[in-house]
Parts: C-alpha cells; sequence; structure tokens
C-alpha cells in the first residue's frame, strides 16, 4: 500500500486523544463515600465485563476513528492485477517515456531490448480503457514529445510506436521525466497523474537523475524494465586517442583505446587495431575487473599519406556499436621554420645560418617536409608568426622589448625556440628575454683559442646527455655522434622557471638546456651554431641534431581541425582556398553538396548532420580544375551508455523522492502480461470511518 | 438551661397523629396497660368460663350457668397490661450516610424518639440499645414519660462508626429481652443480613414481636449521580471507579433484590418490615406505619 499524500499519516497521531481522554476522566473521577457500594461491587460484578468491554469497544473505535481519516486523507492506494468493482478504476493520465538511446539497441541474441519495449508499450496501449489520457516521450538526448499533449487518441500513440526508431544518441532521463511532467501539469485535476518508464534502467539511465518536480506533488512513476540479464554484460570501447609520436618518427602513432568492463567477469580478451589493411592485436596488461577501465596503448606507423581510417575492435557482446570505434590518423603536416639571422655574413660559411639551413633542407623523398625562412633580426617586428612552427634566434642582440612580447607570445601559444649564442647574445638577455631564458646569461667563458695548436686537445667536448628526452631519442647512447670542439661557450648563471639542463660539456658546464613556456619550449644553445666557437657545425651528429630540434620545437602552434566529433556535433570543414563545392559522404552512403554560398568569406563550413556514428568523408571541388582535396573525420558515440548494469532502483526511488515516504510511489518490476492496476483504498477507508462512526455512536448512547 | 437533646423534637412530636401503637399480641408486662395480657386478669372484659375447683373465688361463680347447668362456672376475664418495648438502633459507619437534610442515622433516631414518645405516653416502658464499634449505649426501659429525655440524650449521644452494627445490638437485645415483648431495629441493614436475620429469627422465638424499620437514603434508594466518580465503602477499605449512569440499572436491580429479599426474609419470619425513606418526614413515616397495620 502506498500513499499520495503521505504526510497526512501524521494526523495519525490523534490516536493518542482518546486515549489521553480516557486517561484525563479516570484522573478526574470524583471521589464518594458511598455506604451501598456492596451494590455497586455487586452491579459491576455483573457488568464490569460488558463496560470494560464496551468502553474498550469505544476507545478503539475513537481511536480507529482517527487512525483510519487519517490514511483515508493521505489517500492510500495500491496495484493490483484483478480490479475490483469498486474504487479500483481511477481514470488516469499517463505519459509514457520510451527510451529509444542507442544503448537499448543491446540484444540478448535474438530481440533488442528496443523491440521489447516497443511490444511492451503496444501492449499496455491495449490496455488502456476509454477515459484515460496518454502522451509518449522519447527519452533519448534531448528528450522529445513526439505526441507532447494528452490524449484520448491511443492510435496516434501507436503510429508513433511504430515508426519509432533507435536513436544514436544518449539517454536524457532527466529531461525525459521535466518534460513528462510538463506534460502532466496540464492534465485535468480529476485524473490520476502517471508516468510508466519503459527502458532497460540500466545504470547510466538513472545516473545523475534527481526528482525534476521541485516542491510539486510527484506523479506516480512505474518503472517497465524489459532487458533480460544477458543483455546487459558489456564491454565498451570507451574512446580511442591518436597521438603523433614525433619522437619515433614522423609516420609513428600512439594509439591509445580505453576499454571499460560492464560485465562481472574479468575481461582478458586481444584489443586489435586495424589501419591501412593490417591488423594488430594487443593484451592489457592485466585482466580488466569487472567495472573497471583500462587503457592499452598501441605504436603504429602509418605508410600513407592524409586521414587514415583506422578500427579498434574488442570481442562481440550484447551491445555491438561500441564493439568498434573508429579513428582517424592524421599524418602530420610540413614543420615551418624561422631562421632570425642575428650575424649574416656575405660569405655562405660564415654566416650564422649557413650550416643549420644546410641541415633542414629537405632531401627529395623525405617523408618531413621543412620549410625555411630565413629573416633578419629587424624583420620581425612585421613577421607573421601565424604559420611558424618553430623559430630558431641565431646569434641575435638583444631585441626591442615589442619584439620581445611577440616572441613570448608565439612560445606560450606552443610555438618552439631555439636560440644559440654568439658574440651578440650578451648578458642583456637576461632583462630583455627574462620571460623565456632557462638560465640568466653571465658571460663569454674562453676555453682556448682556436687558433691554437693545442685547442683540439684544450677544446670542451660534449659530456652529459638528458637521454630520456625526445630530442636525443635518435642518438644511442654508446655512439658519440654528439662530438664536437668547443673552444668558447656561454656561462649561464642562474636557474629560471622549471629549466633543465640536456646536454652538457665534459667540464660539466651546460651546452643545451630547456625550459618549459606554458604551450610551447625554449632551447638555448651556449655556444655557435656556426664554427665560430665550435666546430659542432661540421660533425656527423650536427644533422640530426638540428632536425631533431626542428621536430620536437615544430610540435605546433596550429590547432589542426579536430579528427573526430560526438554524434550530433558541429564538425566545421575548413574550405580551401578556389574551392567552389564540397560535398560530405555519410557513412550510410548519403551525400550532401555546400556551395561557396554556405561558407561564405569566412570560409568554414560547419557540419551539423552528424547523427550517424562513422567515418565521413569531404571532398572540397577546386574550381577550373578537376582535382579534388579529400579529407575525413570521424564521427563516434557517446561512450556514457555502455553501462547496462542495472540501477539500482530504490536508491533511484529515493532520489526521485518517491516511494511511501514521500509523495508518489514506484512499483516493482512488473512481469510481461501481467500489468498492474492502480486501487484506490481511500474509499474504503472513509467507508470504514462511517461505520465506526455508526459503531461508536450506538455504544456511547447504550449507557 | 441547658441544651435540649435535639432528638427530643417537640414540634415532630405534636405532627404526630393520634393513632397509638396497640399490640396484636398479647404482652406480659408488669404495669397495667392498654395492651392484652396472656393471663386473666381485673379487666371487665370476660375471657371464659372455668370450672370451679376449690381455692377459686366464689365471687367469680357464675350463678346463671350454675342454674342452668348445675355445674359450678369461674368466670374469667382478660387482663389488660402494658408493653415493655427495645429499639435497637444501628450505630454503624454506613449510617452516617446522608445526602439530605438527615443521616440515616439520625433518621433512626428522630424515628426512635417519635415512637418512644408514642409508647410512653401510653405508658408503655421504652428501652433503646444502640451499638458501635466503641459505644455500647444501653437504656434500660421505663414507662415513665420522663424517660424520653434520658432515651433522646443517649440516642444523641452516639456517633455511628466502625463496622460493628445492629447484629450486636440484637445480640446484646436477646440477653435482656424476656417473652412476649416488643422490639424495633433500625437499620440499613449493611452488615451481614444473615447473621441479623438468625438474630432476629432467635427473638422471634421467644415471642417477641419485631418490626424492622429498614432505613435507607434517598441516593441509595435512587442512585441519582451522573459523573465518573471513585466510591470508596464507609465500613471497608473497597473502592470502585464507576460511571454512574452505566451501572445505574445494575444497582437499582441488585438493590431491589435485596429489599425484595429482606422483605421476603422477614415475612417469613413474621417480622414487620418498614422501609424508611431519610426524604420523608418522620411523622409521615411513623404515621404511615401506624396506620398501616391498622391501627392497633
Amino acid at each position: 500500500m502506498s500513499f499520495e499524500l503521505p504526510l497526512y499519516l501524521w494526523g495519525a497521531l490523534a490516536a493518542a486523544i482518546p486515549v489521553a481522554i480516557h486517561l484525563f476522566n479516570r484522573r478526574r473521577a470524583e471521589r464518594k463515600r458511598f455506604a451501598a457500594i456492596e451494590f455497586i461491587l455487586r452491579s459491576r460484578k455483573n457488568l464490569i465485563r460488558r463496560m470494560k468491554l464496551r468502553q474498550l469497544l469505544v476507545l478503539l473505535a475513537r481511536i480507529a476513528l482517527l487512525v483510519i481519516l487519517a490514511i483515508a486523507l493521505a489517500k492510500p492506494f495500491t496495484h493490483t492485477d484483478r480490479l475490483t468493482s469498486f474504487g479500483g478504476m481511477t481514470s488516469s493520465a499517463t505519459v509514457y517515456v520510451f527510451d529509444n538511446s542507442w544503448s537499448m539497441a543491446a540484444t540478448d541474441g535474438t530481440t533488442s531490448n528496443l523491440e521489447r519495449a516497443r511490444e511492451r508499450l503496444q501492449e499496455l496501449l491495449r490496455r488502456t480503457r476509454g477515459d484515460e489520457m496518454v502522451a509518449l516521450v522519447f527519452a533519448s538526448r534531448p528528450a522529445s514529445a513526439p505526441i507532447g499533449r494528452l490524449t484520448y487518441d491511443v492510435s496516434r500513440l501507436r503510429e508513433s510506436l511504430a515508426s519509432v526508431v533507435l536513436s544514436t544518441k544518449e539517454t536524457d532521463m532527466l529531461g525525459a521525466l521535466r518534460l513528462a511532467d510538463s506534460i502532466l501539469s496540464k492534465a485535468p485535476a480529476h485524473l490520476q497523474r502517471e508516468i510508466v518508464v519503459l527502458s532497460d534502467h540500466s545504470r547510466h539511465v538513472w545516473s545523475g537523475v534527481e526528482a525534476p518536480w521541485g516542491l510539486g506533488a510527484a506523479p506516480i512513476v512505474r518503472f517497465e524494465s524489459i532487458a533480460p540479464t544477458s543483455s546487459r554484460e558489456n564491454l565498451a570501447i570507451r574512446t580511442v586517442a591518436v597521438e603523433p609520436a614525433p619522437d619515433v618518427s614522423p609516420q609513428h602513432f600512439n594509439v591509445v583505446v580505453t576499454i571499460a568492463n560492464y560485465t562481472k567477469r574479468a575481461f582478458f580478451k586481444p584489443i586489435e587495431i586495424e589501419i591501412e589493411g593490417r591488423t594488430v592485436k594487443g593484451y592489457l596488461d592485466q585482466p580488466l575487473a569487472p567495472g573497471k577501465a583500462a587503457q592499452k596503448r598501441f605504436l603504429i606507423k602509418v605508410e600513407s599519406k592524409g586521414d587514415r581510417v583506422g578500427y579498434a575492435r574488442i570481442p562481440a557482446d550484447a551491445l555491438a556499436f561500441d564493439n568498434e570505434y573508429p579513428f582517424l590518423v592524421r599524418q602530420n603536416r610540413s614543420i615551418s621554420v624561422l631562421l632570425v639571422n642575428g650575424a649574416p655574413r656575405t660569405v655562405p660559411y660564415l654566416d650564422e645560418s649557413y650550416f643549420v639551413s644546410l641541415a633542414l633542407q629537405p632531401r627529395a623523398d623525405a617523408r618531413t617536409k621543412v620549410r625555411l625562412q630565413t629573416i633578419r633580426p629587424d624583420e620581425l617586428a612585421t613577421q607573421s608568426l601565424t604559420d611558424v612552427d618553430a623559430m630558431f634566434l641565431l646569434n641575435v642582440a638583444a631585441l626591442p622589448r615589442s619584439v620581445v612580447r611577440r616572441v613570448v607570445g608565439f612560445v606560450e601559444k606552443g610555438g618552439g625556440l631555439l636560440i644559440t649564442s654568439g658574440s651578440n647574445v650578451t648578458p642583456d638577455y637576461n632583462s630583455v628575454f627574462r620571460e623565456l631564458l632557462p638560465y640568466t646569461v653571465r658571460g663569454v667563458k674562453i676555453v682556448v683559442d682556436p687558433r691554437s695548436p693545442e685547442a683540439k686537445l684544450r677544446a670542451l667536448l660534449f659530456g652529459k646527455v638528458d637521454s630520456r628526452h625526445p630530442l636525443f631519442r635518435a642518438f644511442s647512447p654508446g655512439r658519440r655522434l654528439l662530438a664536437g670542439h668547443t673552444s668558447q661557450f656561454l656561462l649561464l648563471e642562474r636557474r629560471l622557471g622549471d629549466a633543465k639542463v640536456l646536454l652538457s660539456f665534459d667540464n660539466g658546464s651546460p651546452a643545451l638546456v630547456e625550459r618549459r613556456v606554458k604551450a610551447g619550449r625554449v632551447f638555448f644553445f651556449t655556444t655557435t651554431i656556426d664554427r665560430d666557437w665550435s666546430d659542432f657545425a661540421i660533425q656527423s651528429g650536427f644533422l640530426p641534431f638540428v632536425h631533431q630540434i626542428a621536430r620536437v620545437l615544430g610540435g605546433g602552434t596550429r590547432v589542426p581541425p579536430p579528427t573526430s566529433v560526438r554524434v550530433h556535433s558541429e564538425y566545421p570543414i575548413e574550405i580551401d582556398k578556389n574551392v567552389e563545392s564540397v560535398v560530405v559522404h555519410a557513412p550510410n552512403g548519403r551525400v550532401k553538396q555546400f556551395s561557396s554560398s554556405h561558407w561564405g568569406r569566412s570560409r568554414r563550413l560547419v557540419y551539423r548532420d552528424t547523427a550517424l556514428p562513422g567515418v565521413y568523408l569531404v571532398e572540397q571541388s577546386l574550381s577550373g580544375s578537376r582535382r579534388r582535396l579529400v579529407s575525413r573525420f570521424v564521427v563516434t558515440l557517446g561512450h556514457s551508455d555502455s553501462d547496462l548494469r542495472p540501477a539500482e532502483l530504490s536508491e533511484v526511488k529515493k532520489r526521485l523522492r518517491l516511494g511511501s515516504s514521500s509523495r508518489g510511489t514506484t512499483l516493482a518490476r512488473t512481469p510481461p502480461g501481467q500489468p498492474k492496476q492502480r486501487l484506490n483504498l481511500w474509499p474504503f477507508a472513509i467507508l470504514a470511518v462511517v461505520l465506526i462512526l455508526f459503531a461508536e455512536t450506538a455504544l456511547a448512547a447504550k449507557r | 438551661m441547658p441544651d435540649q437533646p435535639k432528638y427530643l423534637d417537640s414540634k415532630l412530636f405534636s405532627r404526630l397523629g393520634r393513632v397509638g401503637y396497640k399490640a396484636r399480641r398479647p404482652m406480659e408486662g408488669r404495669l397495667s396497660g392498654i395492651h392484652r395480657s396472656p393471663h386473666r386478669g381485673a379487666s371487665i372484659e370476660f375471657a371464659e368460663h372455668k370450672e370451679y375447683t376449690p381455692g377459686d373465688e366464689i365471687r367469680h361463680i357464675d350463678w346463671k350457668a350454675a342454674a342452668k347447668s348445675d355445674k359450678y362456672y369461674i368466670k374469667q376475664f382478660e387482663k389488660e397490661s402494658n408493653l415493655k418495648v427495645y429499639f435497637v438502633i444501628d450505630a454503624s459507619e454506613s449510617m452516617r450516610y446522608g445526602s439530605g437534610a438527615r443521616t440515616k442515622y439520625e433518621t433512626a433516631g428522630y424515628l426512635t424518639a417519635a415512637l418512644s414518645y408514642l409508647f410512653l405516653v401510653q405508658a408503655d416502658a421504652v428501652g433503646l440499645i444502640v451499638h458501635g464499634a466503641e459505644t455500647q449505649t444501653y437504656v434500660p426501659p421505663r414507662a415513665a414519660f420522663s424517660h424520653l429525655y434520658p432515651l433522646c440524650t443517649a440516642l444523641e449521644e452516639v456517633e455511628p462508626q466502625g463496622t460493628v452494627g445492629v447484629a450486636a445490638g440484637l445480640e446484646r437485645l436477646s440477653e435482656l429481652a424476656r417473652r412476649r415483648e416488643v422490639a424495633f431495629v433500625l437499620s440499613d441493614l449493611f452488615d451481614d443480613a444473615d447473621s441479623v436475620f438468625q438474630l432476629l429469627r432467635r427473638l422471634r422465638a421467644r415471642r417477641l414481636s419485631v418490626t424492622l424499620f429498614h432505613v435507607l437514603d434517598p441516593d441509595e434508594l435512587t442512585f441519582p449521580f451522573h459523573k465518573v466518580t471513585r466510591f470508596e465503602g464507609m465500613e471497608s477499605a473497597q473502592r470502585v471507579l464507576a460511571e454512574p449512569r452505566m451501572i445505574r440499572d445494575a444497582y437499582l436491580q441488585e438493590l431491589g433484590r435485596f429489599l425484595s429479599e429482606t422483605k421476603h426474609r422477614c415475612l417469613e419470619n413474621d417480622i414487620s418490615y418498614q422501609l424508611v425513606d431519610c426524604a420523608v418526614p418522620v411523622e409521615v413515616v411513623v404515621n404511615r406505619f401506624l396506620t398501616g397495620r391498622g391501627g392497633g
């Protein structure tokens, strides 16, 4: 038995009143000495049982009267399989909340939960009486109401139900309940308000759902669970993250697959990565315990250029949607390096940037394309840094403050900066480049005159190397590729920020130091990058050293377009120059064409038709040419609906403030085919009150 | 002038009728009076003839009868005697109860005084036995009218209390009374009625004329209470909480049973029974009693 207005139950405490009156009357009795007490005793002897019984009956009648009256006011009701002819048939206004989120695709091998829910609702609708009003709400995000107004026309619901398809959206139960409550608020006052939720009632469905009905009276909420236990065993790929591995090679990528185990058993099966026709299998380091999530990292190499689509897969289970996860590998773009030559010379080999330019000059067959641009320091004030990935300040004298601010901004946004030493680099740097310098500069240290005969002997060699740093991963620790004789270098003094030494001379002085500045990083080379102070530029290790510096520093300041978005999210398509039309191919083969009127001058097209998960192909047709620019993006499902483990309905009821201790109530899970009907008990209670009132009057009057 | 005893109520006496008490049965008194005696005496009323035997007085020979029958008969006449009346009053605690102007004991006292007055007027001897828990008052019977004063004084001196009641008084009477005397018992009979009637039977066996005045208060007769009351016994520690409205019928039923049983036992033992309602004036009770028994 449940109560619609349980607060009235407190009224049952009024049952103490007749008891109190009874006790008070006993205490208040008049005392009288009476000679013929024997007759009273004798008469009481005869009457005592009857009197006591009658008094007890009167007292009980009064207590029962008040208790049952309080119960009647609390409007008790129950649910029964069979309705009685009296008081059971209450007209109701029912909103059916139908969960059509993608988790309802879970199956036990024969029928999906969505089909089960559809059949169940059809059955409920067949049992609906003519005086009942109904409405329908879909619980996929955002909750929508195909039948948003209460109607007596059940056939409209049947039609909507027949056409309902599985949504790729997640569940929005809170929104659905809010919508249902709003629909019910317009129901006629005499109708009993009820919400029937047809869902798998998995944890994700009720996660974070609170009572949407404020302080008002809650409707009755019935949970119709249609998910068999076998459809709840689910493993899910939550996310796949693709990160370039520039320290390995530009063609290498780290693919990090996050697996969640929502089954009752530990998971230890292979995880597959398929890309470019190749399949890689891997296992988690240890079995994945139930209810836990873990990551598996794959290092893959992509041979071909452009966008490559890959798939992460796990073995089949109840819900197929989250067993395969597409991802996109986007080859790194070319690195743009800006060389600021602080000591230009007309003689090439004396020029400060000569050896660097030679080192970064791309070969024809090189996979990494480095775009070089060399400028003078005074040009830096006007130089666009938008497309620059790395900037090399080669023996540049202290720059004006305004220029330095530009450089600082460039680094903070993710740009890479290399500062090489030379005669122009003085302690003035300490104040000018204080936001960027890893260490303060003290001054030039002359080890030996390079022209002296013993220069080779006394010159400094490179010593300790931080081999864990990506910069030096290409160098084998055993082989001294980093050879070079340094006759002069800059002495560093005080450490700034999180600076650290990556390379030292054999006398322990720092040769290369690094400092991270927000998203970017700064390398400071304490000797020259040309042959002025060192012969490192003509050593074999110089070329890979400069290449690695360019790769590491050229991590990118520009934000590349995303490779994946969630379903029903917007995807921005950057339109290249001279593009006259764009065609987007959806995974289901549907094609959508756009012309320049869709993007205008912004050269940015927002694609919104991302309802289907999968790989989308974007073709940009150039005007006056048959060439097409092809790119791809991936649309993925949200992972929150993968948890199909059953929710704790008792806890849900508490959060919804349902149950007998509060407004509204819920039903236990109802077996299919046996719908329970509400039976109002308060008319019986009122009848009982009237009968008890008569009985009490008769008993009290018969004195 | 010393205070008069309250029971010596001249107004009450004046309201009494002229109907006297005449014993229905022969009474043995030492003095001449208005009552028939079992002995032949000197009254003018012829009683019977008796065959002459030597020793009889010759003046009583009925000569006319001798002439007719040739035998000598002696004419015998009735002897008239006075009464010896005992009043036995219950002075137990229950007799203190009174809802109106008088308690039951006072009603019994006034009734005794009124009847004593009447008896003393007709020269009958009146005695008094009042037995309470602590007081045992006995006033020997005397026929002098002045005896009314000590009687009334004795009545006033007694304070009803305790549980010892009329039964003790009757025992005392059975020791004192002789044959053919009159006893008036005034009690509410809330003592042990069985022992009371046992003693009364013993007195009746000695041919005492016994009249029982059953004195009850209007409260006891009608049980007029309304509110929930905790009743406490006057001669016992019994107490009971009752709602009078609920038990009135049963109480009256019990009382009726008690009264009819008492009447029935009186009838069985040839005891005159008078129910006295304390609310009824004493003279009315006396007159009703005297006229009710045929006036003599």
